[in-house]
């Protein structure tokens, strides 16, 4: 029944806004759920109101390798007959949409975008009938996206590019690999899924469905810093140019942020250097630059210090990044932190400093402010303390975790003295070692 | 067969061997018919546990040796099934409460409170009250002997506890005011040798004095440990010579070589080594107070007295620290590290003294 509504607003578009599609059938959108009412409304690319787009790949500012990868993914979704989902993680702002649309429109490959939109049907209490979950929604789209095919272009290969996962299946990440699964089925069907959460895209896609599935992943670093200057100068080739440098630094990799705010520098006029320099002093413009835990390792373990001996990195920050996940960050320092160390009186100091990280750690579990406080005092400890760092690659190691070997057997014995006496003398006693051989060689020797 | 040790444990307190004047007192405590909760608590080997059964048979009768095991399950408010093993007679029930780990609050509460809630049928027969025996209370958790000293108030009429320590410095000031404490030391040398000759005459064996107090010596006044090693050397070598070698447990071997590779050499690289030492005896079950202990000893030999004191020091600090903190492993090592560079700077200030 609701199959028959028409659903691909492209038709109701008014001609003269229709692109021509071999130049650039990227625009060539469709907008899912439109309401039926109002077709007119919608239609529009949050990217358009960048100056300019890149066109040819040569405008990238990706990396080659990364660009490359891509394309052999993409000469698999033109030959027929085949299934395949791709898997995008980056950050925002990496150009992971834009690095596809414009692959694909020089392999003349069909996209077809799926666009969330939350109000397009509120609940309605009187016509219940018609109220359709998201989760169904986004299944409908996709089997209609691969079933029909524009009339324009109908014999040209299609790419499914889904930006933002619905909710839905956030919260339940069994129903989407089901709908995955489905459609892994299904022959010519290609899936592109862009997500910027990592976290988000490990409870999407946990190892035994990456493997289940026909994935490929591949995973976007932010844009370097030469890579945001470029395109911006590219982009403003005349304006500005004095502080390209403050944006590009302030952006974190971020190459829509940096467009945006050099725009809206640009729109200002304004252009103070109160602005520059927040922008060099890193982070205070933008959003909280993310150091990640080897990063915070590095930073802490390899202390690097100005000519005056002040710390490069404050101890503080670092420190207070990492208060999600408090063990872990210690149980790293600890595990590595004696590589980086000459000398034992600085080992002496830094492991007291640990020590009392760990006590206060556990002292007062549940509150954040004895979190931070802890792994601050850790973290300055080992930066402080360490006189000679020596600097040197090191791999870093996990943790290691203690699987006590006694716990098994404990409660054969009255307590764990009996047990350790028991066990150590009793392995000489034949009689014994002949009655409790597995306990013994389950327990091993101490060499 | 069973071993020495269990097959030659005094069964009454008539039996026992030393500490005599002890069970005396403590007959007489059993014999008035009721007793206060107890608290036995004694450095490992000195015969506890022993005494605690001999009690219980002298208040219940033989009935108490007819012992069954049991596992219990408990479950914690996040739905969490743990199991603890339990040994039990009609009379009492033993339980190590810290198998259950984190939870052992839950144990010790439960526990408790099904078996105190019900009352003896006919009293006229025997006590009107039952004995939970609890081991290792110095190594519960601070929330279970909360939890221990609120119950152990409840249920006084129906059950008495019995707690059993290594040492009370662990065990909070409420419960240990809720009890009588009963203190068993470690037997004297003399009395380890005797106890030695007295279970190898049994055995039918001549034991060479000469070897039964190298035993003795080397057991560390453990009487277990001693009797287990005395078996040790039998199966390894009988006739006994008075020469032969005594076996000591690998543990304490390997913590004197740890403790060697510490004094030969102060770099954070050997520090290395001995974190992987360290490791090593965790995952073989060593608690953590007796690493601490050997490790002083071994180390303390070596150093003059001033330096000792503060060796003491530093482990007393690193040991509160490390039963506050979470990771043992960061408190041991920090208290080697800190003993490296004090030492280090020992033997530097030595060699200054010199020129």
């Amino acid at each position: 029944m609701n199959w028959i509504q028409p659903k691909f607003t492209d038709f109701l578009v008014p001609p003269s806004k229709k692109p021509k599609l071999e130049n650039n059938p990227s625009i060539d959108k469709k907008e899912p759920i439109s309401s039926v009412t109002e077709p007119h409304k919608a239609v529009k690319c949050e990217e358009s109101r960048l100056p300019s787009k890149p066109r040819t790949r040569n405008d990238l500012v990706v990396n080659k390798k990364k660009i490359e990868e891509i394309e052999s993914w993409l000469n698999g979704v033109k030959r027929k007959g085949r299934t395949s989902i791709l898997l995008l993680t980056g950050p925002p702002g990496s150009g992971k949409l834009t690095t596809l649309k414009v692959l694909c429109s020089e392999m003349k490959i069909n996209v077809i975008e799926w666009l969330p939109q939350i109000n397009s049907r509120t609940f309605d209490p009187e016509n219940v009938g018609f109220y359709q979950s998201m989760a169904s929604q986004f299944d409908e789209f996709i089997s209609r996206a691969t079933r029909y095919s524009n009339i324009l272009n109908a014999m040209s290969s299609r790419l499914i590019v889904v930006k933002d996962v619905p909710n839905c299946f956030v919260r339940d990440p069994s129903s989407f690999h089901e709908l995955l699964a489905n459609y892994s089925q299904v022959p010519d069907v290609h899936l592109a899924l862009i997500l910027t959460d990592v976290p988000l895209a490990r409870s999407l896609f946990p190892e035994h469905i990456k493997t289940s599935l026909p994935l490929t992943t591949a995973s976007f670093n932010p844009v370097t810093l030469k890579g945001v200057k470029d395109a911006l100068k590219k982009q403003f080739p005349s304006k500005c140019a004095p502080y390209i440098d403050g944006v590009a630094a302030s952006c974190n990799g971020d190459l829509r942020q940096a467009i945006a705010s050099f725009e809206f520098l640009a729109k200002n006029g304004v252009v103070s250097t109160a602005k520059k320099k927040s922008g060099e002093s890193k982070g205070k413009s933008g959003k909280e630059d993310f150091i990640d835990i080897f990063h915070g390792l590095g930073r802490v373990l390899y202390s690097k210090r100005e000519a005056d001996g002040k710390l490069v990195h404050d101890p503080v920050e670092i420190g207070e990044s990492f208060t999600s996940s408090p063990e872990l960050f210690t149980g790293m320092l600890h595990e590595n932190y004696l590589n980086t160390f000459s000398c034992v009186h600085d080992v002496a100091a830094a492991s007291e400093t640990l020590s009392m990280a760990d006590t206060l750690l556990n002292d007062f579990k549940d509150s954040l402010a004895s979190r931070s406080l802890s792994l601050v005092i850790a973290s300055s400890g080992f930066m402080l303390r360490n006189s000679a760092p020596i600097k040197k690659f090191q791999q870093m190691n996990k943790p290691r975790k203690i699987d006590n070997l006694l716990v098994e057997f404990r409660s054969q014995f009255s307590d764990t003295n009996v047990l350790l006496d028991t066990v150590a003398l009793g392995r000489l006693i034949p009689s014994f070692a002949r009655e409790n051989s597995y306990l013994l060689s389950q327990l091993g020797k101490l060499k | 067969m069973s071993l020495w040790v269990d097959k030659h444990r005094p069964t009454s307190l008539q039996k026992l061997d030393f500490h005599l004047t002890q069970a005396q007192h403590l007959k007489n405590l059993v014999n008035q018919g009721d007793f206060p909760h107890l608290l036995f608590y004694g450095p490992s080997g000195a015969g506890k546990k022993t005494r605690i059964m001999a009690l219980l048979k002298e208040l219940y009768g033989p009935g108490v040796e007819r012992l069954r095991m049991e596992q219990m399950t408990f479950t914690t408010p996040s739905n969490k099934k743990v199991d603890v093993m339990t040994v039990a007679s009609n009379y009492h029930i033993e339980i190590n409460p810290s198998d259950a780990g984190i939870h052992d609050r839950i144990v010790v509460m439960e526990l408790i409170k099904n078996s105190a809630q019900t009352h003896q049928l006919d009293t006229s027969g025997q006590r009107e009250f039952k004995v939970i025996l609890l081991t290792e209370v110095d190594r519960l958790s601070k929330d279970a002997q909360h939890a221990l000293r609120r119950t152990m108030e409840k249920y006084v009429a129906t059950c008495r506890i019995i707690l059993c320590a290594n040492s009370v410095s662990q065990v909070i000031p409420a419960i240990k005011s809720r009890c009588l404490s009963i203190r068993v030391p470690a037997p004297s040398l003399q009395q380890v040798v005797a106890v030695l000759q007295n279970v190898c005459k049994k055995e039918g064996l001549t034991l060479p004095a000469e070897l039964a107090e190298r035993i003795a010596q080397k057991s560390d006044r453990n009487l277990r440990r001693a009797i287990l090693m005395c078996e040790a050397c039998k199966a390894q070598q009988y006739p006994f010579t008075p020469g032969q070698t005594v076996t000591e447990p690998d543990w304490q071997v390997y913590l004197r070589e740890t403790a060697k590779i510490i004094l030969s050499e102060q770099t954070p690289k050997k520090l290395m080594d001995v974190r992987g030492r360290l490791y090593e005896l965790l995952i073989h079950g060593i608690p953590t107070d007796v690493i601490f202990k050997s490790l002083i000893t071994e180390l303390g030999k070596s150093v003059d007295m001033e330096l000792k004191v503060r060796i003491a020091e530093m482990a007393a600090k690193f040991e509160h620290q490390m039963h506050n903190g979470s990771k043992v492993i960061f408190h041991l090592e920090a208290f080697i590290a800190n003993f490296m560079s004090l030492y280090l700077h020992y033997i530097e200030d030595g060699v200054n003294a010199m020129f």
